[in-house]
């Protein structure tokens, strides 16, 4: 199972949404890093074949999806950013109505819908309407439509988003249990959702792909760019402004501080291996493209 | 696709707005039946006025008791009985001067001979006789009208005086524009005159006129509106509401969910129409009876220049035809631009101007414009205005009857939009 992203082109007007982006997919799950604006949500609306390209196309096994057409369909998934919902559905009804629209036979439909109910914990307000739903159980339930038809590749467009920490927890170990021989992209500003779950990570900026690899490869591109340091109070506020500061922390009367710079910040300063939250800040806050 | 349609359903009957307009109509029809009975008149024997249910149980009376079909036999009995009673001297009186006039010149207009018009009695018959005693024969003037107007119809026709079907028009018709036909249209005109029936069959038949006026004229105004409510969101809000970007990535949502769509669009509008045609065909039927079904439309003032044949019942069923032919056919626009609106609300200020502006009279300034705009779904589903005349459209060669080019048109359109529905939420991005 193979899905090829060949030179994938989004313009609007003179505005470029996505830029010559290519990459292949094979089973595995797939973070993808990128600021507000960096074309994230547009390529991902190009690969459910929802929004036209430009120029390029997205194969899957080969065949572009376009000619796949409801064979494609069959085995996507995809929750949306903003997810749309009837406010006077029931959870239940919501979930069956859209496993007709991915063709589930009844009896299966039932089953799917009742088994995802229970999964994101939404059994006992099964048959509530989804206007009184929180945000986080409107979100719980895109999840669970996004899942009905056990898509081969699932696109997920900030799916934490309004969930509490118990709630992500359960969805990183949902998407883990369910990424085997499935392609996962999930979409993220929470670094959390995807540092210990995804095979790679996938960092997009400007339309373009900027770098991919697993956790490690990837944080290993800012090796040394990463300090630690203990300061006096008064030396914060220089600090703060002049560098990208990932975290700040009181210690008596000192401050842990450490920050993302290309050279030592401050005396004392020790480099520290980088994470994934550092790699994020390095490349979106005024950090240099690689 | 069962399950679709079923969803697709419950979709549009869920909606808070659904259920508000189908009970408003429900009132509407209701206060439309009530109206009509309320303005039901007659003077009695007694010149006292009777309103609503008495007066239509007084003509039901006085109509039933003078059924039967207008053969000479039988007119010259009824005749004989209204002669008795308007030459009985104690139901004379003279006629002013100034009156008679008034009425020669009237005749002259109207198209009676001079030979006729110098006959015109001097004397008059009192007020209080007419409608003590004369009311009930008045319909003999359809007969008598049939033995001089149709006639009359067929031999300008053949003179070429077709404009003199135009001048006898009333009310707001009397000014529409004169259309001149050609030999192929004066020719099947003639033909359809020479086909009306000679021997009415005359029965109370207001419950039938009635109806098939009302329920035209609500599912123009009524009905239609609730369809363009109701149908306004099915695609629109899929747009407003953010679900298209999760209907559209589905197995379905690029095409069987559309066929869903407007399978239950169809099948909604199809309910609501036979509920309303039901409801008032009970209401009149209770109230009216069911009487007359087969008497002829040329009985009644409007339709008596029709060269339709037909009888109420006849007239009923084509008006219940066309309407839900008009009604389908707005059904259809009003998805199209649901298809490609982003807001409910807004299709419906869309649908709603597509709906009524062409209730405009255009008849006055331009007689192709008139019937460019006759082929509108309002248009359509007032149908028992299409049956006053005859008119015809000349499409490539072929001449159609106004009914039968609306139905063409409206079918044809109906189709293109329907694709063009299809191919819009199709290609819709995100």
């Amino acid at each position: 199972m193979e899905l090829t992203i060949d030179k994938l082109s989004k313009h609007y007007g003179d505005s470029i949404a996505v830029d010559t982006f290519s990459i292949v997919l094979q089973p595995g799950i797939y973070g993808l890093l990128g600021a507000n604006g960096s074309g994230k949500t547009t390529l991902m609306r190009m690969i459910c074949d929802i929004l036209k390209s430009t120029s390029g196309e997205v194969k899957y096994n080969n065949t572009n999806i376009k000619k796949l057409g409801e064979d494609y369909r069959d085995i996507l998934g995809y929750l949306p950013q903003h997810f749309g919902y009837y406010p006077d559905f029931k959870a239940y009804d919501f979930l069956m109505y859209f496993a007709s629209l991915k063709g589930l036979p009844h009896f299966k439909a039932k089953e799917k819908s009742l088994e995802l109910l229970e999964i994101v914990n939404l059994t006992e307000v099964k048959n509530k309407k989804i206007k009184s739903f929180s945000g986080g159980m409107k979100q719980r339930l895109g999840i669970a439509q996004a899942m009905l038809n056990d898509p081969k590749i699932l696109i997920l467009d900030e799916p934490t988003a309004g969930l509490d920490p118990k709630e992500r927890v359960r969805f990183r170990n949902l998407i883990s249990t369910f990424g085997k021989d499935r392609i996962i992209i999930l979409s993220t500003h929470i670094v959390s959702d995807v540092e210990y779950i995804a095979d790679e990570i996938i960092v997009m900026k400007s339309g373009q792909l900027l770098n991919k690899g697993n956790v490690t490869q990837i944080t290993k591109s800012i090796e040394g760019f990463v300090w630690e340091c203990t300061v006096p109070s008064k030396e914060v506020k220089y600090l703060n402004e002049t560098y990208t500061v990932s975290n700040l922390k009181n210690v008596g009367d000192q401050v842990s501080l450490r920050i993302i710079a290309d050279k030592k910040p401050c005396e004392g300063a020790v480099n520290t291996p980088p994470n994934l939250e550092d790699l994020y800040l390095y490349y979106f806050e005024e950090g240099p493209a690689l | 696709m069962k399950s679709l349609i079923f969803f697709e359903l419950k979709k549009i009957i869920g909606r808070r707005m659904t259920i508000l307009a189908i009970l408003g109509a429900i009132l509407m029809s209701i206060l439309f039946f009530i109206f009509d009975v309320a303005d039901e008149r007659h003077f009695n024997s007694d010149i006292q006025t009777l309103h609503g249910l008495e007066a239509i149980l007084f003509d039901q009376e006085v109509m039933r008791e003078l059924k039967g079909h207008l053969t000479d036999a039988y007119i010259n009995k009824r005749e004989a009985e209204r002669a008795a009673i308007e030459n009985n001297p104690n139901n004379l009186e003279k006629i002013p001067d100034k009156e008679l006039v008034e009425k020669k010149k009237e005749m002259r207009e109207v198209g009676f001979s001079e030979t006729e018009i110098a006959n015109v009695p001097t004397m008059k018959l009192k007020d209080d006789v007419y409608i003590r005693e004369l009311d009930k024969y008045d319909f003999l003037g359809s007969h008598v009208g049939l033995s001089v107007i149709i006639p009359k119809i067929i031999s300008e026709l053949e003179n070429d005086e077709m404009n003199k079907i135009y001048d006898r028009r009333s009310g707001r018709f009397s000014n529409a524009k004169r259309p001149s036909l050609a030999d192929k249209e004066t020719s099947k005109l003639l033909s359809m005159y020479k086909q009306v029936d000679k021997h009415y069959y005359y029965d109370y038949y207001f419950g039938w006129d009635r109806l098939s006026a009302s329920f035209s004229g609500f599912v123009a105004i009524v009905l239609s509106a609730v369809i363009v409510i109701c149908l306004s969101p099915v695609f629109s809000q899929e747009y407003s509401n953010h679900t298209d970007a999760i209907m559209l990535p589905t197995k379905y949502g690029k095409n069987k969910v559309i066929v869903a769509k407007l399978v239950s669009s169809l099948i909604f509008t199809t309910a609501a129409y036979l509920l309303f045609a039901a409801i008032n065909l009970g209401l009149y039927a209770a109230v009216y009876g069911l009487t007359g079904y087969n008497s002829n439309i040329q009985l009644d003032f409007f339709y008596y220049q029709s060269p339709y044949n037909l009888t109420f019942l006849g007239l009923n069923l084509a008006v219940l035809g066309l309407s839900y032919i008009g009604l389908t056919f707005m059904a259809a626009i009003t998805l199209f631009i649901s298809s490609k609106g982003k807001n409910p609300f807004i299709c419906v200020i869309l649908s709603a101007l597509v709906l009524y502006i062409p209730m405009i009279d255009l008849s006055g300034i331009s007689h192709i414009a008139d019937k460019i705009i006759a082929l509108f779904p309002v248009n359509i589903m007032k149908a028992i205005e299409i049956f006053e005349l005859g008119k015809f459209y000349n499409l490539f060669g072929t001449l159609l009857l106004q009914p039968t080019m609306m139905i063409v048109t409206a079918i044809l359109i109906s189709a293109i939009l329907v694709r063009s529905t299809y191919k819009s939420f199709e290609n819709h991005q995100v």
